[in-house]
């Protein structure tokens, strides 16, 4: 039955293409892992500027200016911050941390590309077309909401933003299901999943949370899509027409699922402290399980306020024990992960010299901000506060998603050479790093605190008390900031693509396979395959063993 | 410009188990959608109890046509594991005939939901015990089409010569997800059929 | 005896069952509910308890199965294959069908709101893309030579694929074109059917100069004249036609139906874009 049959693999040597080789057809039909990931990250990178510009009106539409109304009319202005709030999410995070990890996890693994590499390549593209669908849908005058008062040509608008955020949701868990595979089945002889690389494994326990949970969000999206064009409206319509949809979504971007987009964050901070150091990890092991446990802690989607029920008591759901206990659990282990990095700073600290890097910044910043964000989300969930439904939801979900970008900045920086083949400046990095991390301490704590002084963190609820004014105009100024730290991360990634063409391919000392790769890496990414991994710092141990050899002789 | 890979082992194009990890991570994420979709299901239904709201007309969900799903689903359970056993001891015949009647099951229980949804004369507007009883069956259907274009895929891939006793993992991993969309339909039946 | 991915996904089931039965209690179950699925007592809020069990659930089944494959470590896989050395994989061919396929669920998508034929397309896409997937993927394992392998490919697809891509590309191309000459004025009809002639002839002059075009040139061509019909296409579909005199059935010039007073309400206007 059998038409062809498959003759052994006959050649022992074969020559592969190198980037060099790059044209048109090679970019968009490309299986390289490295450039697929380029695709994730420079949508990523486009999606923050556009993210950061509608922070700035937002804060603008916020305060209380008298009549300052940005967004021609109430239904728009809660759709944008609805794009901001999935879009900060979906849009600039999720394709960020993809992308590096698209380009980077496959190299640390020892792989000579990611597991089902052509199944990569349609996620980012998927990606891009769902985005555009989305985007264009909520400018259309889509949404997630207002079904009570859409026109025809508005119902399709806001069918089309739930699919296109059904194809966004589905090309993340494409992308997703291809990095645990590599993660889980492509590492490199020795590399057990305890010896894995601090970002490797971040990757792996990111993909799992959301391989188990964005399908609930796509469950969501299902129901609500039907609804919307033949069901009875009871998850689209009645006297909640306005936001029933956007209710139903909105866990995603809540305690605990919003923590889920933070996780490689403490990944890239164990990776870089280590590095930048100069000194074999501290408590590998323990790390490991810090990341592991702040995964199970941000696994979400089973608090959704929409369907919670109890005609009886009355009494709100997710302010109760587990969703309690979740909340204040998250900052247990990202505090945690300050211990080993402590002792690796302590102990490396000969090694570390003046000013620190740009990465080694951006990788404590980003988990500060993550802690930040996690103290705030403490707060909320301790029931006397009553924080559910003030702003101080949308503060945590800023401090923690700003952390998260802050940190997969500070990934660019760190692997650059291996991203592109370029070197980011250090000042630049510094100068924007810093600005990111101050405006995003501004905005997110400025509408934390401001919670407390029961501002709704419904935008169009007006801001009653002038204190909370004054804290609007502090968010204002945080959104400015990081509005010119993003694009201080474009201007050094555009400066970099002009004169910043580097071929030392291990400028940090790096510990794990990827700095034994060439700069920048080639189809295949290995000249060699990598010898039989002994440690979760391969090339640290290489170099103790080199060194004790040249001591011996 | 080139680069000589001369001197590495000779390369194989995947490496074991890395289909069935796959599989087994898309399995888990559909379970979950179909989770997501049946649990809003039952909340509305407690919902309604709750409120002593009608949830179907009463009499219209029969057991016995889900019961015919249920039984072909069994039955396809132990051609895509005589599948598995097949390519393992590489009698392609027998892969074959296994694979070609786990597909004819799927579009048996195609044929046997068209007439549940049918026979019902549920509307989709008809209030939101109807639209729930359409979202689970559609999404039972909708990952039995995956199901059952995995099945085909890889019995075409057979046909073309692609797998032998020892990449056998391609039938392994459509047995997998196979028996994930079985488990599916089990749980939906229990909670849709059986306890209505 | 435990791998480290068999701890951390049944961890996390065991964790994620326990919240569950918490979260049970918490929210109003009561008697053994919780702690038996609801079969004897209640579970308190059903979404929240139910999707907390699916997930820990979910876990547990992914830790049996990478306990199952031994967390598919490299010696593991080795042992499985029964080689000293697993190799690394081999590259895969570049391929275009993935951005195809991307392209035809985007459609799809597109479809399902818009428009009933543009979702059927997409299907189709989506179809044919999973069929030609599939052969690339067989064609990369034939033999051990990429060059062989997709001569071989070549040779078994191309005979579908030209006619097939040919007969879409041109179908598409007119449909779009078609909407476009209907959209634009009359003038602005002459210049589209202008421009379209002069690039039929130089397709034609290429095509029979002898040299070999550049790759990549071609794919940015095609890609670029092919977007710029389907969008500019699609951009006349939503804009409409463009109004067109009415003409006179069977009457003298001058005189119209109504004049006349037998205006036949019957009449399809359809194919003059009333």
């Amino acid at each position: 039955m059998t038409m062809i049959d498959s003759p052994p693999a006959t050649a022992q040597a074969t020559a592969v293409s190198s980037p060099a080789a790059a044209g048109l057809y090679d970019f968009l039909a490309t299986t390289d892992h490295k450039r697929i990931g380029r695709i994730w990250l420079t949508a990523g990178v486009f999606a923050l500027i556009g993210a950061v510009v509608l922070g700035v009106l937002l804060g603008l539409e916020r305060l209380d200016s008298g009549g300052l109304d940005i967004f021609a009319g109430e239904n728009p202005h809660f759709q944008i911050w609805a794009l901001y709030r999935f879009g900060l999410a979906l849009l600039v995070v999720a394709p960020l941390f993809i992308g590096l990890a698209t380009v980077i996890v496959p190299m640390q693994v020892g792989s000579t590309n990611i597991a089902f590499p052509r199944a990569a390549l349609a996620a980012a593209w998927g990606f891009l077309i769902g985005a555009g669908i989305l985007v264009v849908a909520v400018a259309a005058g889509g949404g997630w909401g207002a079904v009570d008062r859409a026109t025809p040509r508005e119902l399709d608008s806001i069918a089309l933003t739930l699919v296109g955020m059904g194809l966004v949701v589905v090309s993340i868990l494409l992308a997703s299901l291809c990095l645990a595979t590599t993660v889980v089945s492509l590492r490199v002889k020795g590399m057990t999943l305890l010896r894995t690389p601090l970002f490797a494994w971040s990757m792996l326990v990111t993909s799992a949370v959301w391989l188990l949970t964005l399908p609930i969000l796509l469950a969501n999206l299902a129901i609500a899509y039907v609804d919307l064009r033949g069901g009875p409206g009871t998850f689209t319509g009645g006297v909640d027409g306005s936001t029933a949809i956007f209710t139903q979504l909105e866990w995603l971007v809540e305690q605990p699922q919003v923590y889920s987009f933070a996780i490689p964050a403490l990944g890239i901070l164990g990776s870089i402290v280590a590095v930048s150091a100069g000194v074999r990890p501290s408590r590998h092991g323990l790390s490991l399980g810090l990341i592991g446990f702040f995964g199970l802690l941000s696994i979400g989607g089973w608090s959704q306020p929409f369907f919670q029920f109890d005609p009886g008591a009355n009494v709100a759901y997710d302010e109760k024990f587990v969703f309690i206990a979740f909340g204040l659990l998250a900052i247990v282990p990202v505090l945690a992960s300050f211990a080993p990095v402590a002792d690796s700073l302590a102990r490396g600290r000969d090694n570390l010299g003046g000013s620190p890097p740009a990465h080694l910044l951006g990788a404590l910043a980003g988990a500060l901000l993550l802690s930040v964000g996690a103290a705030a989300g403490v707060a909320r969930v301790i029931e006397p506060f009553r924080l559910g439904g003030r702003i101080t939801v949308s503060g945590v979900m800023n401090l923690v998603l700003l952390g998260a970008v802050v940190s997969a900045v500070a990934g660019i920086w760190f692997w650059s050479a291996k991203i592109g083949g370029r070197t980011l400046s250090p000042l630049m990095g510094r100068l924007a790093i810093l600005d990111l991390v101050g405006g995003a301490l501004l905005l997110g704590g400025a509408q934390a605190i401001s919670g407390f002084l029961e501002t709704s963190d419904d935008p169009r609820v007006p801001v009653v008390e002038d204190a909370a004014d004054i804290l609007s105009i502090v968010s204002l100024v945080g959104a400015v900031l990081v509005a010119l730290g993003a694009l201080g991360v474009l201007a050094a990634i555009v400066s970099a693509l002009r004169s910043g063409r580097t071929t030392e391919a291990d400028p940090w000392g790096g510990h794990t396979l990827e700095w034994a790769t060439a700069t920048p890496p080639p189809a295949g990414n290995f000249a060699e395959a990598p010898g039989l991994v002994m440690s979760e710092a391969p090339l640290l141990d290489a170099r103790e063993q080199t060194s004790a050899e040249g001591e011996d002789s | 410009m080139t680069m000589p890979t001369t001197g590495l082992p000779s390369a194989e194009v995947t490496r074991p188990r890395t289909v069935l990890v796959g599989t087994m991570f898309a399995s888990a994420a559909s379970m979950m959608v179909f989770f997501g979709v049946l649990l809003v299901y039952i909340t509305e239904r407690a919902q309604a109890r709750a409120l002593h709201r009608d949830w179907f007309p009463e009499g219209r969900i029969e057991l016995g046509p889900s019961g015919f799903v249920f039984a072909t689903l069994i039955l396809s359970i132990f051609t895509v594991r005589w599948a598995v056993q097949a390519i393992n001891n590489d009698d392609r015949p027998n892969t074959f005939v296994a694979l070609g009647l786990s597909g004819l099951f799927g579009a048996a229980v195609f044929n046997q939901l068209w007439f549940i949804l049918n026979d019902v004369g549920f509307a989709l507007a008809g209030g939101t015990g109807q639209f729930m009883f359409f979202m689970v069956n559609g999404t039972f259907i909708v990952f039995m089409i995956a199901a059952v274009a995995f099945i085909f895929l890889t019995f075409l891939r057979g046909l073309i010569g692609h797998f032998g006793p020892q990449k056998a993992e391609s039938v392994a991993a459509a047995a997998f997800y196979w028996n994930t969309v079985v488990t599916m339909w089990f749980i939906a039946w229990y909670v849709i059929y059986v306890t209505k | 005896m435990f791998t480290t991915g068999f701890k951390f996904f049944f961890g996390i089931g065991v964790a994620l069952s326990t919240a569950a039965v918490l979260y049970g209690y918490t929210t109003g179950g009561n008697h053994v509910g919780p702690l038996s699925l609801g079969w004897k007592g209640g579970v308190g809020e059903h979404l929240g308890y139910g999707l907390l069990v699916a997930l820990g659930l979910s876990a547990i089944g992914i830790a049996l199965t990478l306990i199952s494959y031994r967390d598919a470590d490299p010696a593991d896989q080795a042992r499985f294959r029964g080689v000293d050395d697993i190799a690394p994989t081999a590259p895969v061919t570049g391929s275009h069908w993935p951005i195809v396929g991307a392209f035809g669920v985007g459609t799809m998508a597109v479809g399902l709101v818009l428009n009933t034929a543009v979702f059927i397309t997409g299907v189709v896409i989506c179809a044919a893309v999973a069929f030609e997937w599939m052969m690339d993927a067989w064609a990369d394992r034939a033999t051990g030579d990429p060059q062989a392998n997709r001569a071989l490919r070549n040779r078994i697809m191309a005979p579908l694929e030209i006619p097939a891509a040919g007969t879409a590309a041109v179908a598409l191309g007119v449909l779009a074109l078609s909407r476009i000459l209907l959209n634009v004025s009359k003038l602005g009809a002459v210049v589209v059917a202008g421009l379209l002639a002069v690039a039929i002839l130089g397709v034609a002059i290429l095509a029979t100069s002898g040299r070999r075009p550049n790759r990549n040139i071609v794919a940015g061509l095609v890609l670029s004249l092919g977007v710029g019909i389907l969008g500019f296409g699609v951009w006349a579909t939503v804009d409409g036609e463009r109004d067109f005199e009415e003409h006179e059935y069977g009457e003298d010039e001058g005189q119209s139906e109504e004049s006349l007073g037998v205006v036949d309400t019957s009449t399809d206007g359809d194919i003059y874009g009333e």
